[in-house]
């Protein structure tokens, strides 16, 4: 149970430093300074300044990292929303329609919206991981390879669903994401698959490169299609008080919220899932429980509602196998081990009793770093806003420049930029021919995970064929997975017959 | 307006330089004020190569520039993490800045493929492995090289570990135990592994002692245990650093070790041999040079490492992350070591390719 003479410890050694209150409130900004630009991430960020802590105390050091990841998990919302490239793989889903809102001259209300649940987001996550961490732990240990097969395949049929007018395309997406996951050696017994002799193939592709690729390059090659015929200088509605929610809008988003906040507490405690399966998971159930579907994608609150508050609430989840397990769920979580384990403190069923006080100085740092990133880009907006003034001859060269740059540091190699071209070329073609790319990158992400635990599975069934009876919550996934397909293409087929 | 777009690309400017002197999987542990030397790997051809046939010279003029120690695993696994551990001490020791890259995946194959070229036999290069990857690569197949592909450069640290690991409440509590209740079970027992790495050649070496085993691809050490713990699997063989607190707080029990002596921070685990079980993984942690670096640079980084050993704080570090004390052996001995564990492991290429 908690201690809470441990947890006030905690907490105090972290408020009584005002020093490093400012240290925090500097890691949130640097960190949503990688969000935001496409082609830098927060793994990015924690990276370069893990080395920085060797000289700083325990909790100085972790609260460091733990701002840097809260404020590169948030940032990426303003290049999705401004410019409609998504700042970082979380980001994806916030785009649907928070650029729309921005490009009907409401930028100011789709950051503020944002912004703000972003923040609920982080504090729910927090919370869980305050509360329930132990318990989440023991459900984090339940799933096995069948879970995690059937939650890839369950994630991957409702993102198909998700881009709804043509599943066949939204199909063929998936699978063509799946497919460039498959590059290089395979993830159980190395066997090179599409490498075409080359060495650097081998590694595979990388997911920002990919990204980069697909929304910044090919949102370049749209601009610089009508670069002969006027640009449209869109007038933004002057600011407004607040985050642009009445309480009204609020009350009735309520549920919106706190649902998306669930999935992305419960998508951050499964290693490997990731920011970007979170906010495009809770964008779908968003709109399919929604009573008006039709209009997600023309730039409403309940888009980004769910992207944001669910993709901020990954990073409570994803804290919780990190410091109970000891295992971490992303890139950015696996540099934060290093970062426990330079620091000696050993994360594990023990943390709590060995480095409490610690644990409880991470948490506050968390809510601290939450807060700093509100009032940052609350205050940000401003700034962020004129980058829509900003003509596009100008800015996107130097995003373009910023996105090369990021792909390249993936493995200081060329090569990785050489994938953003061809990514660039694919995005603009799927553009061209309606095919939708969000189910590309979920494809992507969730493809290896899909295909190593569906071998592993097959190998406990060449044991036992019997023993997926046992796995309930993989049945259960399995059974919801079915259901959705069928009932999107009956969907598909009726709106069809009433078309003709 | 203007102020705006100066003051946007004075922040992208700083996001550019900062950017420019470290990245994703690099990380300079010096603070950031000598970004100019960074691309080290990447522009080795400016250094001028020694030849190796050259007569030594009196005074070996190295390191001169940044060294890049290339770990062929991911950032915070425990190569990584204590490594970086011990990085200052090394600096302080090479006088240079040191950087780490990780390049993992593959079980090290990637990231030896990938440095273990002339371009990168600079003498700025390293590449960080275990000993028991690139025996296990070669005699599973995954590989078609053993040590001798690359320059030695030493030994520098012992392995946390190969500590079996089963639940808390499995019926058995030594490695005799288990062999005999796997015997007694109609289906044989899951063993989870990393494919093709050394674990599966520890499956196997088990199986050839008698236990009624099935090696089941579960992943990293990390994963692997969990799945111990979620029953997913019946046992594993893990890192000491990855079980500990596991151990410790009763939830899973170590049978035994595979290294050759107990490790210093957990005497009371006994070794498969002790049980007279003859089963032997005496992993090392070992720093290679690509082929053709200069043996003189290799022998000089070798005694950089035993200098540091002797060091308190390195002894704290390495009891720490590693539950070893300090162990680093000569060149000509971590041959000797490397061909050893390569011939037991080749002695097992029947089996395991078969």
């Amino acid at each position: 149970m908690i201690d809470y003479s441990v947890a006030l410890q905690g907490v105090y050694s972290v408020i009584r430093e005002p020093l490093l209150i400012l240290l925090i409130f500097a890691g949130v900004a640097m960190g949503i300074m990688f969000g935001a630009v496409p082609g830098l991430t927060s793994s990015m960020a924690i990276t370069m300044c893990l080395p920085l802590t060797y000289g700083m105390s325990q909790t100085q050091g972790m609260a460091l990292l733990v701002a840097l990841y809260v404020g590169g998990m948030s940032g990426g919302l303003i290049a999705s929303i401004l410019l409609n490239i998504p700042g970082t793989p979380s980001a994806v889903s916030t785009c649907f329609d928070g650029h729309p809102m921005a490009a009907s001259g409401k930028a100011y209300r789709a950051l503020g919206i944002g912004i703000l649940c972003s923040f609920i987001g982080t504090v729910f996550g927090l919370i869980c991981l305050f509360f329930i961490a132990p318990l989440l732990a023991k459900v984090a240990i339940e799933f096995g390879p069948f879970e995690y097969c059937a939650i890839a395949i369950f994630s991957l049929s409702l993102v198909i669903s998700l881009t709804g007018k043509d599943i066949i395309k939204g199909f063929i997406s998936v699978f063509l994401g799946m497919l460039f996951g498959t590059v290089g050696l395979a993830p159980i017994d190395a066997a090179k698959r599409f490498t075409f002799g080359q060495t650097q193939m081998n590694d595979g592709l990388k997911l920002i490169s990919i990204l980069i690729g697909l929304y910044a390059l090919t949102e370049i090659l749209k601009v610089a299609e009508a670069v002969r015929r006027p640009q449209k200088v869109i007038v933004q509605e002057v600011r407004m008080r607040g985050f642009g929610f009445s309480l009204k809008e609020f009350r009735s988003q309520m549920f919106n919220i706190l649902s998306s906040c669930v999935i992305g507490t419960g998508v951050g405690i499964l290693p490997g899932l990731g920011g970007g399966t979170a906010g495009m998971l809770a964008y779908t159930f968003v709109k399919n429980r929604s009573k008006y579907p039709e209009k997600f994608g023309t730039g409403i609150p309940d888009g980004i509602v769910a992207s944001e508050a669910s993709n901020n609430a990954v990073i409570g989840g994803a804290m919780i196998p990190l410091l109970t397990l000891g295992i971490p769920g992303d890139g950015a979580t696996a540099i934060l081990l290093g970062g426990l384990m330079l620091h000696s403190i050993s994360p594990g069923p023990l943390i709590f009793t060995k480095n409490g006080a610690v644990v409880y100085g991470i948490y506050t740092a968390i809510f601290i770093a939450a807060f700093a990133m509100l009032v940052i880009e609350y205050f940000g907006m401003r700034v962020f806003v004129k980058l829509l003034n900003i003509p596009k001859n100008l800015l996107f060269p130097i995003i373009i420049t910023m996105s090369f740059i990021g792909a390249f540091c993936i493995s200081n190699r060329i090569f990785d930029i050489w994938v953003v071209f061809f990514f660039g070329i694919v995005g603009y073609l799927m553009s061209k021919w309606g095919f939708p790319k969000p189910p590309m990158v979920l494809g992507f992400i969730l493809g290896s995970t899909f295909e190593s635990n569906l071998r592993r599975a097959s190998q406990h069934m060449a044991l036992d064929p019997s023993v997926i009876l046992t796995r309930p919550i993989a049945l259960v996934f399995i059974v919801i997975t079915v259901l959705i397909l069928t009932i999107s293409i009956l969907n598909m087929r009726k709106k069809k017959q009433t078309e003709e | 307006m203007k102020r705006y777009l100066s003051l946007v690309l004075a922040m992208l400017m700083i996001v550019f330089a900062l950017t420019g002197c470290s990245s994703n999987s690099q990380s300079s542990p010096a603070p950031t004020s000598a970004p100019a030397q960074q691309p080290a790997a990447e522009a080795p051809a400016q250094q001028p190569v020694a030849e190796p046939t050259e007569a030594p010279a009196p005074e070996l003029d190295w390191p001169k520039q940044v060294i890049n120690f290339v770990i062929c695993y991911a950032a915070g696994g425990s190569q990584d993490v204590s490594f970086r551990a011990m990085l200052p001490k090394l600096e302080e020791e090479l006088g240079v800045h040191c950087i780490v890259t990780n390049a993992e995946g593959g079980n090290t194959t990637i990231g030896i493929e990938q440095y273990n070229t002339p371009e990168y036999a600079d003498g700025y290069t390293f590449i960080l492995v275990n000993s028991a990857s690139i025996s296990a690569n070669q005699a599973t197949g995954l590989s078609d090289y053993d040590y001798t592909s690359m320059d030695m450069v030493g030994v520098y640290a012992k392995y946390p570990g190969e500590f079996l690991v089963v639940r808390a409440d499995a019926p058995y509590d030594t490695i005799d135990e288990f062999i005999e209740y796997s015997n007694a079970q109609s289906t044989p027992l899951k063993m989870g592994i990393a494919a093709g790495g050394a674990i599966y050649v520890a499956s196997e070496m088990l199986k050839a002692a008698g236990a009624n085993l099935v090696a089941i691809e579960a992943g990293g050490g990390g994963s692997r245990m969990t799945q111990v713990l979620g029953g997913h699997i019946d046992v594993t063989s893990v890192p000491y650093t990855t079980c500990k607190e596991y151990l410790e707080s009763g939830e899973l029990k170590a049978l035994c070790t595979l290294m050759r002596e107990r490790s210093a921070a957990a005497t009371d685990i006994p070794t498969a041999l002790e049980c007279g079980i003859d089963v032997v993984q005496n992993t090392m942690y070992v720093c290679f040079a690509p082929k053709g670096t200069d043996p003189a640079i290799c022998k000089k980084l070798n005694q950089a490492f035993a200098a540091i050993a002797e060091d308190q704080e390195i002894i704290d570090i390495s009891m720490d992350m590693l539950g070893q004390m300090p162990y680093v052996l000569s060149v000509e001995d971590s041959i000797k070591e490397m061909a050893e564990q390569r011939d037991a492991y080749m002695a097992l290429v029947d089996i395991l390719q078969g």
